[in-house]
């Protein structure tokens, strides 16, 4: 019985729900947070894609053998595109989880964060993260405060070996792509958090 | 003038048997769900929450929150007055609605490792959205730190704040060997959060330490030898 409450498994087999119909995909979120930062309560399996819609996740889902309800579908948020889509079980599978699917709005920038994704392998599937200058590049680009904190959390937490100027020069051309959304002061605020945590 | 801050106080007593629900929607809170099996595997006793609520803090509006007003409240099956304090604990079980209900199971579910038996207590201010305190589960209280969440879709979407999801500050080790101790205890207590959160560290140090090789091997005709500390063959 497949158990949708254990964050790891729902994400491994999101990923290799989409990897099997052809569809690129890398962990985001509280669990690459995890991964970089620090850990975070978190459930939810997010995954940054290039082209993938609610509907084509679902499907892929379905034929994974979990029953899903979309949300929503490609809603802007800030500078990222986010569909989502509930699990809700199915015949082998218990809990109750959701995942949702992150774009940034440029498609240039979508492609080279997953193109650089690195990859894994955990409880012996393979499995692809952003890495840790993409993990914050999409927390520029997201909404909340608190994508600021997550972002400046892993700055702080790795900032001897992330390679700062990159970001700043992906954040500088994200700021000209995405006009509407204050990219390049959000940044600012991450590097100011990231300075206080270090205080 | 400082805005008044509410506050509640609750103590959790026993372990398991934690069936939370949110009240309405299709949905279990995520948090109580889990929680009811982890603790369950210990003990099989419902999970009670005494709660002493000087009032039930209520979204009111944008990121505020407030005090509900003097009023029965139904948690759990068990009514209880929001306005109740001092030493007119009721006990409710672990379900709902309420705010606090959610955060205990959150709490008993990150602190699966803990002796449950020997009684929680939770004390907890509500600051705006930011909640501070100190957890007391039979060890000696602990800082907790508390964030907010929602149940209905957490994440990018922003929807209101119902729910305030718990976070224990374990220290995170940094070497692969006490990780893998690590998870080796939170399988054994079958906490899937906290291996969660393990195991995804340990991938994380795996891909930097791979990147760093990379790097290594990519490099730099200066450095032949990398960043190698002396006495050492490899950076890592």
């Amino acid at each position: 019985m497949f158990d949708l409450t254990d964050p790891t498994a729902t994400v491994l087999l999101v990923a290799r729900a989409l990897r099997d119909r052809g569809l690129d995909s890398a962990v985001y979120g509280g669990l690459a947070l995890a991964a970089y930062g620090e850990p975070r309560e978190t459930k939810d399996a997010d995954l940054a894609v290039v082209g993938v819609g609610a509907g084509q996740a679902a499907d892929a889902l379905r034929e994974a053998g979990l029953d899903v309800i979309v949300a929503f579908d490609q809603v802007v948020f800030g500078g990222n595109v986010v569909s989502r889509v509930t699990l809700i079980g199915g015949e082998d599978a218990h809990g109750l989880n959701t995942a949702d699917f992150v774009e940034p709005r440029s498609i240039r920038y979508a492609r080279a964060a997953l193109a650089r994704a690195m990859d894994g392998s955990l409880r012996g599937q393979s499995i692809r993260v952003l890495s840790p200058e993409d993990f914050v590049t999409f927390k520029v680009l997201s909404t909340r405060a608190r994508d600021l904190e997550d972002a400046a959390c892993v700055v702080h937490a790795l900032h001897s070996i992330l390679d700062l100027s990159a970001v700043d020069a992906e954040v500088r051309l994200l700021a000209s792509e995405i006009p509407d959304h204050d990219v390049l002061g959000r940044l600012a605020r991450v590097t100011t958090l990231a300075a206080n945590r270090g205080a | 003038m400082q805005p008044r801050v509410p506050s509640w106080h609750l103590r959790a007593r026993g372990t398991a048997g934690v069936h939370a629900q949110r009240g309405g929607k299709n949905s279990v809170a995520p948090g109580c769900e889990r929680a009811s099996r982890v603790v369950s595997s210990v003990d099989a006793r419902p999970l009670r929450v005494a709660a002493s609520p000087e009032c039930l803090p209520q979204r009111s509006g944008a990121g505020q929150w407030s005090c509900a007003p003097p009023a029965w409240h139904r948690v759990g099956g068990k009514r209880f007055r929001s306005d109740a304090a001092g030493p007119d604990e009721q006990e409710i079980d672990c379900t709902v609605v309420s705010v606090c209900a959610l955060q205990v199971c959150a709490c008993a579910r990150n602190e699966c490792e803990a002796d449950l038996d020997s009684g929680a207590t939770f004390d907890m201010d509500l600051e705006g959205e930011a909640l501070r305190g100190s957890m007391d589960l039979g060890t000696g209280p602990r800082p907790v730190r508390f964030t907010g969440k929602s149940v209905a879709g957490s994440g990018t979407a922003g929807p209101p704040r119902n729910r305030l999801a718990m976070w224990y500050p374990h220290p995170m080790p940094l070497s692969l060997g006490d990780l893998n101790q690590r998870l080796a205890e939170a399988d054994r207590a079958r906490c899937t959060l906290r291996r969660a959160t393990l195991e995804w560290r340990a991938l994380g140090l795996r891909l930097l330490r791979a990147r760093r090789h990379e790097d290594h091997d990519h490099v730099r005709p200066d450095r032949p030898d990398g960043d190698c500390p002396a006495g050492r063959s490899s950076p890592a």
